[in-house]
């Protein structure tokens, strides 16, 4: 029955899509650098007699390094724009510690998304609050352009961590009582990289205590009956 | 040259909004390249496998058009009518809205045991296709499935059917067209009961199902279908069917709104155990399933 509503795993989809992206620059920007980065990806869905496929959608997002721990960003999400719904979403990654090497270090990103349709002016606004650990290795000679500024070298990235969204609604449609506050992730992503370019790739347990059964979607989830998995994959450049 | 480039991809991703793609249209997963409709003989996909003793005699069947206006435009929508027409002004009649697949061919077994109610030809039982559904024109939308709910009605009354008379059937999708019409009340006719299966509660349930976060509908459709709220407004008797195992309308989230909405009348319902989105008569047994609709006709 459910390949025939295959509306509801667009929208579903695209829903899931609204809510995330990769995370933002684990590792901040140096000061007064910029960067832009293109992401693509979602959920796995699984569509009836056809795949199990990531759905790639897309955003885009501004970061810029305020100093050397403080990275503001903006993201505009390109599909949800698609739909008639502008989408930002914003935040601030900042560098809580560092190992002496710079090795190891640990993030976190407090930010919001937002969105408005352009049909009946409904707006949603959640809050997001992101940690991340993140393991450098593969350590690339100096560059001259990093030799005049602070010498850093480049190096591949792995990371892990938590992301939350919010739910500041206490209701639900028809007035029911909405149960969810805080809906968790698992973020594990690598980022390659070169002097000016990353290539990020990353997955995502999204929601992996709330079941995924008895709705319209059919999720892929690493963790079976709860939540579902994304994939992404992102082209940072940095200037 | 790298700001051009950075003002061309932000003003190029904000023109993406004058794109205003909506879902509406993947809502209705209808097929309109039959050039007849077959009924016993169709070979394709059924809603349900019934056994030979649910037959419908040739002479009980009338295959017929109707025509309704759809945005200033003229459509003919086709339906298929079991039992006796001169029963019509006389006796019940069952309207039965169908799901979103197909057409009426793959409904046609439904039909079939329906007209099985109390006994064979008891009942009439009237079914259509949406627009852009098998033989009927144009392209569905959640208005024209309205109005062709309403053509339905309207065809009823003429030959003679009154509103104490009329029982409305809605399955799956067909829960819009029924509810809305003992909800706003906008058609026709106002049936004297209604029987839901499967229904939705609405396309803001769905979305706030599959997101977790509460995302208004309007982020992704047009649709107005609202059964959690039309139940409200509905006087007549309720008989709600869903089963336990529904793993596409959650019966938690969908049918027990709809079902606790209905406040202003008597009703009853059958949670079916191990019954999923489309096979509730099945898992209640066919003759049980229509002994509780005879039962919930003559209450």
């Amino acid at each position: 029955m459910k390949s025939i509503f295959n509306f509801f795993l667009v929208l579903g989809v695209v829903i899931f899509m609204h809510s995330c992206g990769p995370a933002r620059f684990v590792e901040p920007l140096r000061k007064h650098q910029n960067a832009i980065a293109l992401d693509v990806g979602g959920p796995i869905i699984k569509v009836p007699d056809l795949a199990v496929t990531p759905i790639p959608f897309s955003s885009i997002t501004y970061g810029r390094g305020v100093s050397n721990k403080l990275t503001l960003h903006g993201s505009w999400y390109t599909t949800a724009a698609i739909f008639g719904v502008a989408q930002v979403g914003a935040g601030a990654t900042y560098g809580v510690w560092k190992s002496k090497r710079k090795k190891h270090g640990v993030s976190t990103m407090l930010g919001f998304n937002t969105a408005v349709d352009l049909f009946e002016n409904n707006f949603k606004f959640w809050p997001q609050l992101d940690a991340h650990y993140y393991f450098k290795y593969n350590y690339k000679e100096r560059n001259q352009e990093d030799l005049l500024t602070n010498g850093r070298k480049v190096a591949n990235l792995f990371y892990a961590g938590i992301g939350t969204w919010y739910e500041l609604a206490s209701k639900k449609a028809h007035g029911e009582r909405q149960e969810t506050v805080v809906v968790p992730m698992l973020n594990i992503g690598h980022d390659l990289n070169w002097k000016r370019w990353t290539f990020k790739t990353e997955v995502k347990l999204i929601a992996p205590f709330s079941l995924n059964e008895d709705i319209v979607v059919d999720y892929f989830s690493l963790t079976g009956k709860n939540g579902a998995t994304g994939l992404y994959l992102g082209l940072i450049h940095k200037f | 040259m790298k700001k051009v480039v950075l003002i061309s991809i932000v003003g190029v991703s904000f023109l993406f909004l004058g794109c205003k793609k909506r879902l509406d249209s993947f809502l209705f997963n209808n097929d309109n390249s039959i050039t007849e409709y077959k009924l016993d003989s169709y070979g394709g996909d059924l809603a349900l496998e019934v056994p030979i003793d649910y037959l419908v005699p040739d002479s009980d069947i009338h295959l017929f058009e109707y025509e309704i206006v759809d945005e200033g435009a003229k459509l003919k929508v086709s339906a298929i009518f079991v039992g006796d027409l001169n029963k019509i002004k006389s006796d019940t009649v069952i309207l039965y809205c169908h799901g979103n697949k197909d057409h009426m061919d793959h409904y046609w077994p439904r039909q079939k045991l329906l007209s099985h109610v109390g006994e064979q030809g008891r009942y009439g039982v009237l079914m259509f296709d949406y627009p852009g559904y098998g033989l009927s024109q144009g392209t569905p939308s959640e208005q024209n499935i309205y109005e062709a709910t309403n053509g339905a009605m309207k065809w009823l009354s003429k030959n003679g059917l009154s509103n104490d008379r009329l029982i409305v059937y809605g399955y799956s999708l067909g829960s819009a067209p029924a509810t809305k019409s003992v909800g706003d009340k906008p058609f026709v006719m106002v049936p004297s009961k209604i029987i839901l299966e499967a229904p939705f509660a609405s396309s803001e349930v769905m979305i706030q199902d599959a997101a977790i976060l509460g995302m208004p509908s309007s982020f992704f459709v047009n649709a107005k279908i609202d059964n959690a709220e039309q139940i409200k407004k509905c006087t007549v008797p309720l008989f709600w069917l869903h089963g336990v195992n529904d793993d596409f309308l959650s019966i938690d989230s969908h049918g027990r709104l709809v079902y606790n909405n209905h406040k202003t009348s008597w009703k009853i319902k059958n949670e079916v155990p191990g019954a999923g989105h489309s096979d509730v008569p099945t898992f209640i047994g066919y003759s049980d399933y229509l002994n509780e609709i005879l039962n919930f006709i003559v209450n």
